[in-house]
């Protein structure tokens, strides 16, 4: 499970490289995620944008690390492909995260308020 | 984690063109429930079957084996898995079959409640409610100490009939 971060000030973009997030590895996303969340970054955004599928089990793991990242800290994400949002919309999880279309959005947001 | 066999397609004719039967036989692996799913989109020409319901079959397939996994056969466990497809009038059915534990019961799948803090958001329970929601027809036996869950897929407006309960063996 490949996550890697980048940070921008108070924002830490993580990307997802994996293809899948699913049963084969929820547990070591939620691992690793943990790992890259514990110095508590205020705002935390999850790029999905190279995710094609993801499961019951993947979506546990990205609530697990939502619930994880604790008080002070915020998760969202980005760049939801079309079987990621489906599984968000029919779950109604799109109306508990907040979801960008796109990491570039929410940089070049960061330059305006800058 | 190679595929233990595998049936060769064989054309059904009817409505949905010549899209051939599928038996694939696995072990109750993730890693290889993985390549099961590839190998039942690559018996799903784009052309013939939507995206969208090719994103619902293949959800719905990987939340039915990966429950197979865990519970059918259980951290302990080890076991096979046998996955079959039909393709008839109006319908795509999906069998599965597997020596594991028996379902006492299909679960209802009602949708987890979202409510509350963000600290209580619920982690699980999502998997029936997505296989109740996206499959038109559902059905669970048990036979000779073997688990059989049926799941049907509706290709045009009519409800498919299950053509696993046509001729029962």
């Amino acid at each position: 499970m490949e996550l890697a971060f980048t940070d921008h000030d108070d924002l830490r973009v993580i990307k997802a490289a994996d293809r899948r997030i699913d049963a084969a590895v929820a547990i070591q996303f939620k691992d690793k995620m943990r790992e890259l969340t514990a110095d508590a970054p205020p705002r935390i955004l999850l790029d999905l944008s190279a995710v094609d599928f993801l499961d019951s089990s993947g979506l546990g793991a990205v609530v697990a690390a939502m619930k994880e990242t604790g008080e002070g800290s915020r998760l969202e994400l980005a760049g939801l492909t079309t079987k990621v949002r489906k599984v968000f919309t029919l779950t109604r999880m799109d109306s508990v995260f907040t979801i960008h279309d796109d990491v570039a959005s929410v940089l070049a947001g960061l330059a305006d308020a800058g | 984690m190679s595929f233990l066999g595998k049936a060769a397609g064989r054309p059904i004719p009817g409505r949905i063109g010549n899209l051939p039967s599928l038996h694939l036989v696995f072990p109750a692996h993730t890693r290889a429930v993985r390549q099961a799913l590839e190998q039942v989109l690559g018996a799903l020409p784009a052309d013939q079957i939507k995206d969208d319901l090719r994103a619902s079959i293949e959800l719905v397939l990987a939340e039915v084996l990966n429950n197979i996994v865990e519970h059918a056969y259980g951290p302990e466990g080890s076991g096979v898995i046998e996955l079959e497809m039909i393709a008839c009038e109006g319908g795509l059915w999906f069998r599965t079959l597997d020596d594991g534990a028996p379902l006492p019961e299909l679960p209802p799948g009602t949708r987890p409640d979202l409510g509350g803090p963000p600290a209580k958001l619920p982690e699980g329970g999502f998997g029936w409610f997505l296989i109740r929601d996206l499959t038109q027809g559902l059905a669970y036996r048990r036979r000779a100490l073997r688990n059989e869950l049926h799941l049907g897929f509706r290709l045009d407006g009519r409800c498919p009939a299950n053509p696993f309960l046509a001729n029962d063996e």
